[in-house]
């Protein structure tokens, strides 16, 4: 039996994500984070799926979690679900289990606190080494100094993972309360509620440092290709809602005495962004595939094709149905515009268009 | 690529197997020439000497329902088999027999028909030819004007067909004809014709390299008996439709295409033409084969397309026809005034003179337009999208 059928648990999630955006489609219009629906999204084990059992999750792929994001776009508008999971829930299931980890992993799953990673150079790709504080030892004590221009959802986040090397130029992450931090608001084109993150002369306590079996490096470079991941398949859920309601659209809007969707330029045009779409959905699914079968860091050539797609050809697609839409779809009355909004924050986000072009150039014949 | 991960053990083996015979039966000669060939049409005499090789294991009528004489191979098992052909530079296979008319007999045929026509064309005796296109019913294929009036039991053909893929070798033709004089496709029906029969004669078409790939085929009086009719008068639009949805559907490219990248950016690297913008394009074409083998894998085989299932066969037919001619085009792009004159590969009479690559350059436009247009392609996906989400 070929592996392409998509497994029971994947049609499960994919059914079960559907039906609650259709239950909320009346509310995805809310400006804000709503901690309500966090705590929704959480409930139905969908932060816990790629997690390891052994850390209250539920052992599936990691190529599931791109599943969960791809149907969850259309209604999500708000909802930190890619970054939440792979910046946050999946480094601390992946840290050995200590009092201050386990507890915060717990509070987490259940959607009532979220994490920040707290990295450097958001410029330099997501994968490389990005370590934003500095910690130098006085007595007993490691004080850290240093600042993560850019933390995903900082705002929100109870706690946050700070990057840190130490004097011998190790890593190692650190979490600390957000409150022992010096936080500014950095609010996202998207909405999102981001943050500047200080700190001089923080002491850190010993138990705050995370370890990790497979090494720090290792796993903070698996959670950006884990984002990376999510964020393809976030943008094809977007595209496929944006050229969704171009058809509509088309089908509604009357001029020259008849609706726009009579016109064979414009039915070629959603024909071509059909094409785009598909040959998107397609490279997610090998990007899936190849997760599933070789992990997150070996697969990263096409996870960096799928995100590099998403980023050049969506942006053509988002275009057009902006294009199509007319200038209605450049307001936020639609969802339209602000799923353009989110798209373009995608594009962004989890290595840039340029950075997964670049890394699929240099490994695609490796 | 293919995507291994995605088979199961059954299919892993199968692959295996294919995979072996290739290693034993496909030798280094017939692959050269496959590589060197002037278009992306199967060469007539190679296709059928590798068609020789492949019915000792009943995998060129692999798909077949095994109670008609096929290897009833799954759609998994035969896509591995095509890919893997296409990927080790397999000559292809000329299609209009085994993969058009074999299949439609098979499903609008009457035992006799099936009887008269499965065996021979089975065994290698029969070779088909396919008669669709008018000199003016070329897109709008419903608007064929060629007439089959009824004489009794008998039929007499008068009319001619265009653009006839290998006709020069074909001994056998199948036709779309009217049988009704009024414009609808009621009055449409499919016939079945030897070329034998008095009154058919075959003019050939040259093209811009001067190659001989189509004919145009007249008709003068040509008369036939009843079995020559497929599926009864006025069902012949219903059995083209059947038939051209394998034409733009059921093959898969996606080895053939992949071989063909690798040789051109072998090509362009050993020649030195690789410089940042060539890099760029070549990682491009990589990522949108890669897409487009994954598409083909998913809609093509295992029906995965969702709401857009029903536009599978156009949106792969789009996709491969445009990713071959980009191909062609980079090659353009990276090349130098050698490429004017003849590479020394030995031409056949009336061939220009010039790389291989460079003819198929030429002969590949013609891959958006057969098997109805790419633009006639999109009319119907966009019907298929228009049925999906219109009403939303």
């Amino acid at each position: 039996m070929s592996r392409l059928h998509p497994s029971e648990e994947r049609a499960a999630l994919e059914e079960s994500v559907r039906r609650w955006c259709e239950d909320r489609a009346t509310v995805a219009a809310e400006p804000r984070f709503v901690a309500e629906r966090w705590r929704e999204i959480a409930g139905f084990g969908w932060l816990a799926a790629v997690l390891e059992e052994s850390a209250g999750g539920l052992g599936l792929s990691p190529s599931h979690a791109s599943v969960i994001a791809e149907a969850l776009a259309p209604a999500a508008s708000q909802e930190p679900f890619a970054a939440q999971l792979a910046l946050g829930g999946w480094v601390l299931a992946r840290a050995r289990g200590g009092v201050a980890r386990d507890a915060l992993l717990e509070t987490w799953l259940a959607g009532e606190s979220l994490v920040a990673l707290a990295d450097g150079d958001p410029a330099a790709p997501p994968w490389t080494s990005r370590p934003a504080f500095w910690g130098r030892r006085v007595g007993g004590d490691l004080l850290l100094d240093g600042e993560a221009p850019l933390a995903l959802d900082g705002m929100l986040a109870s706690h946050c993972l700070l990057v840190v090397a130490d004097e011998r130029e190790a890593k190692a992450l650190y979490v600390l309360p957000a409150a022992a931090l010096e936080r500014v608001a950095r609010e996202a084109l998207d909405g999102r509620a981001h943050a500047s993150i200080r700190c001089a002369g923080l002491a850190a306590p010993d138990d705050a440092r995370l370890e990790f079996e497979a090494g720090t490096d290792a796993v903070l470079a698996e959670a950006a290709w884990l984002h990376a991941l999510c964020a393809a398949a976030e943008s094809v859920g977007l595209l496929r809602a944006m050229l969704r309601a171009s058809v509509v659209y088309l089908g509604q809007r009357e001029q020259f005495g008849r609706a726009l969707i009579e016109f064979q330029v414009l039915q070629h045009r959603l024909v071509d962004m059909t094409l785009t779409l598909t040959r998107l959905e397609s490279l997610l699914e090998v990007a899936r595939f190849k997760v599933d079968e070789l992990g997150l860091l070996a697969a990263s050539p096409w996870i960096a094709a799928a995100k590099a797609a998403t980023g050049e050809e969506g942006r053509a697609v988002a275009r057009a149905a902006v294009q199509l839409h007319g200038a209605i779809g450049l307001t936020a009355e639609l969802a339209l515009g602000r799923q353009l909004r989110r798209l373009t924050a995608l594009e962004l986000l989890a290595g840039t268009t340029a950075q997964h072009e670049a890394h699929w150039r240099a490994t695609r014949t490796a | 690529m293919l995507i291994e991960s995605a088979l199961g053990d059954a299919e892993r083996a199968f692959l295996a197997e294919v995979r072996a015979f290739l290693a034993a039966e496909l030798d280094p000669a017939l692959v050269a020439a496959e590589d060197a060939q002037r278009s992306f049409i199967a060469d007539h005499e190679r296709g059928n000497r590798w068609i020789d090789r492949l019915r000792r294991r009943r995998w060129h009528v692999g798909h077949w329902p095994a109670a008609h004489g096929g290897a009833g191979l799954t759609p998994m098992e035969n896509y591995l088999l095509q890919y893997e052909q296409g990927l080790h530079g397999a000559p292809a296979a000329p299609p209009m027999g085994l993969a058009y008319v074999g299949p439609t007999v098979i499903r609008f045929g009457t035992e006799a028909q099936r009887a008269a026509v499965l065996p021979p064309l089975i065994a290698g005796e029969d070779h088909w030819c396919q008669g669709f296109s008018e000199p003016g019913a070329g897109s709008d294929l419903a608007r064929v004007q060629t007439f089959a009036e009824r004489r009794g039991e008998r039929y007499v053909i008068n009319g001619s067909k265009i653009w006839t893929t290998d006709a020069q070798h074909a001994n056998k033709i199948f036709v779309l004809l009217r049988t009704r004089r009024d414009d609808s496709r009621e009055a449409l029906s499919f016939f079945l014709v030897d070329m034998a029969t008095p009154g058919v004669t075959v003019r050939p078409l040259r093209m811009l390299t001067g190659d001989h790939e189509f004919n145009q085929v007249f008709f003068d009086d040509v008369e036939v008996g009843p079995e020559a009719l497929l599926a009864g008068e006025g069902q012949g639009w219903a059995v083209a439709r059947f038939l051209l949805e394998i034409e733009r559907g059921s093959f898969v490219f996606g080895g053939r295409l992949r071989r063909r990248l690798a040789r051109l950016e072998a090509r362009l690297r050993a020649a030195g033409r690789v410089d940042a913008q060539v890099e760029h394009a070549l990682a491009r074409l990589d990522r949108d084969l890669l897409a487009y083998e994954m598409t083909e894998l998913r809609l093509g085989t295992l029906a995965q397309g969702g709401a857009l299932q029903n536009a599978a066969a156009n949106l792969i037919k789009i996709d491969w026809t445009e990713l071959l001619v980009r191909m062609d085009e980079l090659g353009l792009a990276s090349a130098d005034p050698s490429a004017l004159c003849a590479d020394g590969a030995p031409l056949r009479e009336g061939e220009l003179g010039m790389p291989g690559w460079l003819a198929s350059r030429f002969n590949n436009l013609a891959a958006p337009i057969y098997g109805g247009s790419n633009e006639v392609q999109r009319n119907l996906v966009f019907r298929t999208l228009r049925q999906a989400w219109g009403s939303a």
